[in-house]
């Protein structure tokens, strides 16, 4: 069940109108914990095991770390927590890649060997919920949480629907507090959150899924396109992969809003930005600053000098590429980041204006090509493509697809001064719903019939 | 987009339900009038036949409905000969469509008849399966097809079929689900922005057709549907005749249960076509369903029933280099079916009257 199936519609106004029908927070919880496993299970229900076992791992084990006096015991339960959930993460995740890895090392060695796969399918949403139960058991074992008491409240927190299968990855501490407080209706922000959700979905329905039938070809067979339709279809990419997510995190913050709970911003109009650093500080910022916060400052950050500065970014954006993908070319596009991002900082350089926008662009566009490809080959003959080598011109992108782009771009600019938003804020009340309505009747042609699974559910 | 925050216009316990009902009536009166907008789904060149038939729709008398089985086997032209050789001056058209079963034809037939085609006197439709469960309708895919049939009536009729239905009680409720879905998406024009685009532009984006599926009807889109199928011999031929002939025995005095028949359905579709003062016709093509329609005949839900299913009865329509397929015609056997069917209609026609 995806958000902008039918059968989602349903089953969330099944969902929002029974959580609020309810009297008590208790009650509420409960429902809306029921509600998170079968949504979990409508895509495969024998995964729901393995979001209980981080589920059950991660509570006890916060709760025997808030027990332990010494250090060196809570240390034990920390690690047992990180080789717990990482470890079902890497059974799943990355098994297969490191094995095949290996192989190809040793062959290249030439000592030839072989290995079974697993060819295990990977959960939904494990990368995204390994994280968020990994950000509790290090708070508690920093001292920076208390452990929670209530198993369900905890159960609640891994496996919230709207965030449950592709993030925001929300922190413990910005999401536990809200489970204490018993909302009523009118706190909500409703409106808001109902528009929030209409811009998500056009994001990703509308944009993402119709861009992806122009892009798809294209990395399928790269050489039979010339320079500027390879352009044409890598810019399209980046505005997919953009709207696809950025849609997503959208419609999940406003899935959670209209049920009184806030997640946290994923999206902060990335392709505004002027430098890599920027960038990820506007890109899937909920990613980005859980690697900031449990992985780079842990590592010494910027406090060991320019050299281990430097190391750390690497190994940062290394994992972070390795989050998105177990490929050599995720690493790759990982690494990429990670390279201009040091660099940056070696130079102390802070691009800025058309040029700075022009820089990151083109680095994040070059990079998006690795992210996309299905394989090295055809990265490598894309990117030779772009400026010219190897390809052949025969099919062409459909020159339409230009004014598309230019229109995307001064959509986004308008976005960003959140101009409709404060146009559809200033509406009186039966004003809203009656331009709400006609906005989705006017939307819903432009979704594709079938629905295209979200880019980062792979993740 | 920022994350919301802050509180909402509007409280109070009636307010939301008001604003939920307004945005609710604003959407389905904006999709509504988008939706009388749309051209047909774009199949197999179907839609340039139907525009075709829209512009002439006062010039024809008698009307093709059904699958593949008529839009293979009826030669409008041979038809209105046939009968001109009768003494009836007579023009038909075909407009069956490959895979097009009870419901699509039933949608077919309602759009053609809210056009109020001044001459049509006859209305003839294949009979074919009325199960939403089965068959061709209860193929998983998503397609516009199948969309803009779920109209509200349409979608009534799946949803009483499928309550009648003898499966099992999960099925039945599968099933309704789905209907539901295409309702929504019929309601909610899902998907149907682009192809109304490219039609406006012109444009397809389906790959051209050489032999798009026409009959003879339209002058210079002569043309069949390429169903050719070598490897099937005149030996499987043979023994695929032998095999009709021998269930045709076995199931004589058969009786057969309507209860799990949506007869209502049927019957509304009857008393659609009477009511403007039409005759019709059904035709039983295919074995499978020939039984069924005998029964609906008997019961007097079929008004009349032309069955050409049986290789003891029509022997002339069962040789091999007639046949394009198991179930299609050749060119060959669209002649010497329209010819029989033309005779068998010029006496129903003398029975009835014009």
């Amino acid at each position: 069940m995806i958000f902008t199936e039918f059968s989602f519609f349903l089953f969330f106004a099944l969902a929002f109108g029974v959580h609020w029908a309810l009297r008590g927070n208790g009650l509420r919880k409960s429902w809306l914990l029921l509600c998170s496993y079968v949504f979990y299970a409508a895509w495969r229900w024998e995964f729901l095991g393995l979001i209980l076992l981080s589920t059950v791992i991660d509570y006890t084990v916060g709760r025997l770390i808030a027990r332990e006096r010494p250090p060196g015991g809570k240390r034990v339960w920390l690690v047992l927590s990180l080789v717990g959930n990482l470890g079902i993460l890497g059974l799943f995740k990355y098994f297969d890649f490191f094995i095949a890895s290996g192989v190809e090392l040793l062959a290249a060695m030439g000592i030839e060997t072989s290995a079974d796969r697993l060819e295990l399918v990977l959960p939904v949403g494990i990368s995204f919920y390994t994280f968020q139960t990994l950000s509790y058991t290090i708070d508690v074992y920093r001292g920076h949480l208390k452990p929670v008491r209530n198993f369900r409240d905890f159960a609640l927190f891994v496996a919230f629907f709207p965030q449950l299968v592709a993030g925001p990855i929300v922190r413990a501490a910005h999401f536990l507090p809200q489970l204490l407080k018993t909302r009523s209706f009118a706190d909500i922000a409703f409106r808001a959150h109902a528009m929030l959700f209409l811009f998500g979905y056009v994001k990703k329905a509308c944009i993402a899924d119709n861009f992806a039938s122009i892009v798809d070809p294209v990395f399928v067979d790269p050489e039979s396109y010339g320079p500027a339709g390879l352009w044409l279809a890598l810019l399209l990419y980046s505005i997919q992969i953009y709207c696809d997510f950025s849609g997503y995190s959208d419609m999940a913050i406003a899935v959670a809003g209209t049920l009184g709970y806030a997640l946290p911003l994923n999206f902060d109009f990335p392709y505004l930005a002027t430098n890599i650093s920027e960038f990820w500080k506007r890109w899937h910022i909920s990613l980005s600053t859980w690697f900031r916060d449990y992985l780079y400052i842990p590592l010494g950050g910027a406090r060991g000098g320019p050299l281990l500065t430097y190391r750390n970014l690497l190994v940062v954006f290394l994992l972070c590429g390795l989050w998105h993908g177990a490929s050599w070319r995720c690493v790759v596009w990982g690494l990429a980041h990670g390279f201009f991002l040091a660099l940056e900082r070696v130079f102390r350089w802070e691009p800025k204006g058309v040029f700075g926008l022009l820089y990151t662009h083109i680095v994040v566009l070059l990079a998006w090509v690795f992210f996309r490809a299905a394989d090295f080959s055809v990265a490598m003959t894309y990117m030779g493509g772009l400026f010219g080598a190897g390809v052949s011109g025969a099919e062409v992108v459909d020159a339409v697809w230009w004014g598309i782009l230019l229109g995307f771009v001064v959509v986004h600019v308008v976005m960003s001064r959140r101009l409709i938003e404060r146009g559809l804020e200033s509406l009186n009340w039966y004003t809203f719903p009656a331009v709400y309505g006609a906005a989705w009747a006017l939307v819903l042609p432009w979704a594709a019939v079938d629905y295209q699974p979200f880019i980062y559910f792979q993740f | 987009m920022r994350v919301p925050t802050g509180t909402r216009p509007g409280r109070g316990s009636l307010r939301l339900p008001l604003q939920a009902l307004i945005a609710l009536t604003c959407f389905l009166i904006v999709a509504g009038a988008l939706r009388s907008r749309l051209p047909w789904p774009e199949s197999s060149g179907f839609r340039a036949k139907l525009e075709y038939f829209v512009e002439h729709k006062d010039e024809f008398d008698v009307l093709f409905f059904g699958s593949s089985r008529v839009l293979c086997g009826v030669a409008p032209r041979e038809f209105d000969e046939e009968l001109a050789e009768h003494g009836l001056e007579v023009r038909s058209f075909n407009l069956a469509l490959g895979g097009m079963e009870a419901f699509e034809t039933d949608y077919l037939l309602r759009r053609v008849l809210d056009l109020e085609p001044a001459a049509l006197r006859w209305v003839v439709i294949e009979y074919t399966s009325w199960d939403p469960v089965g068959g061709w309708t209860a193929i998983e895919s998503t397609n516009l097809r199948r969309i803009a049939w779920h109209t509200s009536s349409g979608t009534r009729d799946a949803v009483e079929a499928i309550l009648v239905a003898r499966v099992p009680f999960t099925t039945k409720l599968t099933e309704l689900g789905r209907q539901a879905r295409f309702l929504g998406l019929w309601v909610s024009n899902v998907g149907q922005a682009f192809p109304a685009l490219d039609h406006a532009r012109g444009v397809s984006r389906l790959p051209p057709r050489t032999n798009p599926l026409f009959g003879d009807d339209i002058p210079g889109l002569q043309g069949w549907h390429p169903m050719f199928n070598e490897s099937y011999g005149r030996r499987a031929w043979s023994k695929r005749v032998k095999n009709l002939l021998n269930a045709g025995v076995r199931s004589q005095g058969e009786k057969v249960d309507l209860r799990d028949f949506p007869t209502g359905v049927l019957e509304r579709q009857v008393e659609r076509v009477r009511s403007r003062g039409m005759g019709l016709l059904y035709l039983g093509l295919s074995f499978d369903e020939s039984l069924r329609a005998q029964a609906l005949l008997e019961r007097g839900t079929l008004p009349e029933l032309f069955a050409y299913t049986s290789p003891l009865e029509h022997p002339e329509l069962y040789r091999y280099e007639q046949r394009a397929d198991v179930n299609h015609m050749n060119p060959d056997g669209a002649r010497a079916l329209s010819r029989v069917m033309a005779k068998d209609f010029a006496r129903l026609l003398e029975e009835k009257g014009w």
